[in-house]
């Protein structure tokens, strides 16, 4: 087959580029209107493909605090919480367009995060300790039945933390924060571990007996 | 806080504590299990005090400090659709915004840009970022800072409603949820009501969403194109003078250009692209992209000028470089290539395999810094021996490592990136020449080259053959034993021939990583043989 040699010139053309296409096909008005028949399909489809993936991302965002919260309570160390959770997420978007929006997002998102959690955890058993699977399905459930409990205590969470004295804040954000081992931290404070875990303890039992009583002080309101 | 009662010390809270730290024996866990079993109280105790400790995790990943400062603004209703943690997160971000600069303007984190705490979220991508050419997964969360989509195309995702479509090479800086600055790149940005206010700044403008869809484009020198689609945008001008509307307001179907002044473009909707392209299955998640091999091309001179007619008959293809992008995209994928020499001209062959050949839809007087989206080879030379290689010439803000700027060498116009490529709906070879290591000044030659193309047979690659003048290189015939620093790049579009979906770049420094393509010390170089 023969092909022509293209040499530099210039036909500028200001056509649109459906028109276009159909003239560098070579073809008649009938292909513009089925081509643009077809256009209008397609876009109709991703219309309604981009609506579900919005309210996919909607959803995503509003409740990835709860998703996060919920794979901290089956796996405690921050850094292989953040392991899994970065996991569930790439595949919570790798699979979205199977979630039915006809369906809660939340006990979705938590048997995703359920099944990567117990992906990390297999070969790692033994430094994990992990609560059985008829627990955690009890748990589970209670979550999900209790979610609007769990975000008023968050709520409530923030008040307590702005009372919390900037030294026990410091604490925290060290212990938290860090990516160092709590053994580590406690050296570098000069502390035995024993004493800075019961530290933190401490913060966190303060933390939570004022949220206890600021849950009650709300629903007296 | 000292009034609170601390001691919520039952056996649960203690074997909560330990499940917290990781201190439990076997015989622990069997133990809270057996509280934890059929008892929805404990069940809602043990929950409540593990979401304690989610909460403080949560709010570490941040890496700031815990607790905002007394100024964080809070929600005005009890509840709203987002769980106050991600408000609270939002608020810490925004006073820190306005106290740290040295987080706000952390350029180039070594780590990726994922976080839970951030500003948008990648919801749909082919492509890499940044210098090292990191894979963009949906649910990257981005943190304010500069993001660099090196290659292919994102969506981004704000919490307000706010999406953006990124084309590669793109440069924008997320500064809070209300605010983006865009360096260079081209964006589409649709803004619903939630999202009304929504500041997109570039060098030129602020442009200043009253909810709508907008696409921008920002060239190397700042110039800003803006083109409405939907509702209006209101534009501030840093410094400008010309003709847009005096309201400052452009509406649905308007265009303009930002530069020294400012004009009226054609409307065009095809200029930007508005939703994110389809992509073949093999490229769901990867690019084709290659890792250079070469440093040095040897550049032989020939007796006989060659016909350019895109047959390369008259080239000897043994002497040819070949290169390649990774697997498993190699077979699809690469290119041979050869450079010729005389005392009239520089002659360019190569053969490129591409399944999408020769489709380029970009035009060039609209759009010329983006001429390449649709597939295309560049190759960049600094077209002087005196230039000498390494050639110390960079765009600003590139990283020195121990350099001198060199200002008679960033502001060469003997460095030029040669752009070619074959115009689909013109059915004419291109020629682009863009002047100094910035880009400051191209020219669409009409004139002073010859430029051929060829289809494969098979319709899965093409052959271009170009010769072009030293004058419009601005340079004088090299003599044997002159080396020119040189870089080569080769562009492959989507069938469209709108969307770049993968780059290959060969002749490169091999000891300057990563390879920048405005620092011209991390390029390779032509060899002149006699």
């Amino acid at each position: 087959m023969e092909f022509p040699s293209i040499v530099a010139g210039n036909s500028r053309s200001q056509k649109g580029p459906v028109k276009k296409q159909c003239q560098v096909l070579g073809l008649t008005d009938k292909c513009l209107v089925e081509r643009r028949d077809r256009l209008c399909t397609d876009r109709n489809t991703v219309d309604v493909d981009q609506q579900k993936h919005q309210r996919f991302a909607e959803l995503f965002v509003r409740n990835e605090a709860a998703v996060y919260r919920y794979i901290v309570s089956l796996i405690p160390n921050r850094a292989d919480a953040d392991e899994v959770f970065q996991q569930t997420n790439l595949t919570l978007w790798t699979i979205w367009d199977r979630y039915d929006p006809d369906r809660e997002f939340l006990p979705w998102a938590f048997g995703i995060a359920r099944n990567e959690s117990r992906n990390f955890i297999r070969p790692r058993r033994s430094r994990h300790c992990e609560l059985t699977d008829d627990v955690i399905a009890e748990l589970t459930e209670r979550r999900l039945r209790e979610q609007e409990h769990l975000v008023e205590q968050q709520e409530a969470l923030n008040d307590c933390l702005e009372k919390l004295p900037s030294r026990q804040r410091d604490l925290i954000h060290l212990c938290y924060g860090s990516e160092a081992s709590m053994k580590v931290v406690a050296k570098q404070r000069g502390q035995s571990p024993d004493a800075l875990y019961k530290a933190l303890q401490r913060i966190r039992d303060l933390l939570h007996d004022c949220v206890q009583r600021n849950l009650v002080l709300a629903s007296r309101s | 806080m000292s009034k609170l009662n601390p001691h919520t010390s039952d056996e649960l809270v203690s074997l909560a504590r330990g499940y917290c730290d990781e201190r439990l024996d076997a015989a622990q866990v069997r133990r809270l299990e057996e509280l934890l079993r059929n008892n929805p109280e404990n069940q809602r105790r043990f929950i409540g005090y593990l979401d304690l400790h989610a909460r403080l995790c949560w709010e570490a990943r941040s890496g700031e400090p815990i607790l905002a400062e007394p100024n964080v603004p809070k929600p005005t209703t009890r509840r709203t659709g987002v769980p106050r943690a991600v408000w609270f997160s939002a608020a810490i971000a925004v006073s820190l915004l306005m106290g740290f600069a040295w987080w706000t303007f952390r350029i180039h984190p070594a780590t990726p840009p994922m976080h839970a705490i951030g500003l948008a979220t990648v919801v749909r991508a082919v492509g890499r970022w940044g210098d090292d050419l990191e894979t963009i997964r949906p649910g990257l969360k981005l943190e304010n800072g500069v993001f660099e989509l090196s290659q292919g195309v994102v969506e981004l995702a704000w919490p307000s409603g706010v999406r953006m479509i990124l084309e590669s090479p793109t440069r924008l800086e997320l500064v809070d949820h209300q605010k983006v600055i865009l360096h260079t790149g081209r964006v589409v940005t649709r803004v619903p009501a939630s999202g009304v206010g929504f500041v997109m700044e570039t060098e030129r403008v602020r442009l200043v969403d009253l909810g709508t869809e907008f696409g921008v484009s920002v060239g190397l020198s700042g110039a800003t194109d803006v083109q409405v689609y939907e509702g209006a945008v209101d534009v501030y001008s840093h410094a400008f003078q010309g003709n847009v509307s005096q309201d400052n307001r452009l509406s649905a179907g308007e265009a303009y250009s930002f530069d020294k002044t400012s004009r009226a473009l054609p409307f065009a909707p095809e200029r930007f692209l508005r939703t994110f392209p389809k992509t073949p299955r093999k490229t769901k998640t990867e690019l084709a992209y290659n890792r250079s091999e070469i440093e040095m091309i040897h550049v032989r001179r020939t007796a006989q000028p060659p016909v350019i007619d895109g047959n390369l008959e008259e080239w000897d293809l043994s002497e040819a470089f070949t290169a390649a992008c990774i697997e498993p995209y190699a077979a699809t994928y690469h290119a041979q290539g050869m450079i010729r020499y005389d005392d009239q001209r520089i002659y360019i062959a190569m053969h490129i395999a591409d399944p999408a050949p020769m489709a380029s839809m970009t035009d060039p007087e609209k759009e010329p810094a983006f001429f390449w989206t649709g597939g295309s080879v560049v190759l960049r030379v600094g077209a002087d021996n005196q230039l000498g290689w390494p050639l110390n010439a960079s765009k600003p803000g590139t990283p020195l490592r121990g350099r001198q700027r060199d200002p008679a060498k960033d502001a060469s116009r003997q460095i030029v990136h040669i752009g070619m490529w074959y115009s689909k709906p013109q059915e004419v070879s291109q020629l682009i020449l863009q002047y100094g290591i910035r880009c400051d000044e191209q020219v669409l030659a009409s004139e002073g080259w010859q430029g051929a193309f060829r289809r494969d047979a098979d319709g899965l690659g093409y052959t271009l053959e170009y010769a072009i003048d030293y004058e419009l290189l601005h340079a004088s015939p090299p003599q044997p034993g002159d080396v020119w620093a040189s870089t080569l790049a080769i562009h492959w579009s989507d069938q469209d021939g709108r969307t770049c979906m993968g780059r290959l770049l060969e002749i490169t420094h091999q000891s300057q990583t990563p390879f920048r393509t405005f620092d011209a010390a991390t390029w390779g170089k032509l060899v002149f043989d006699p």
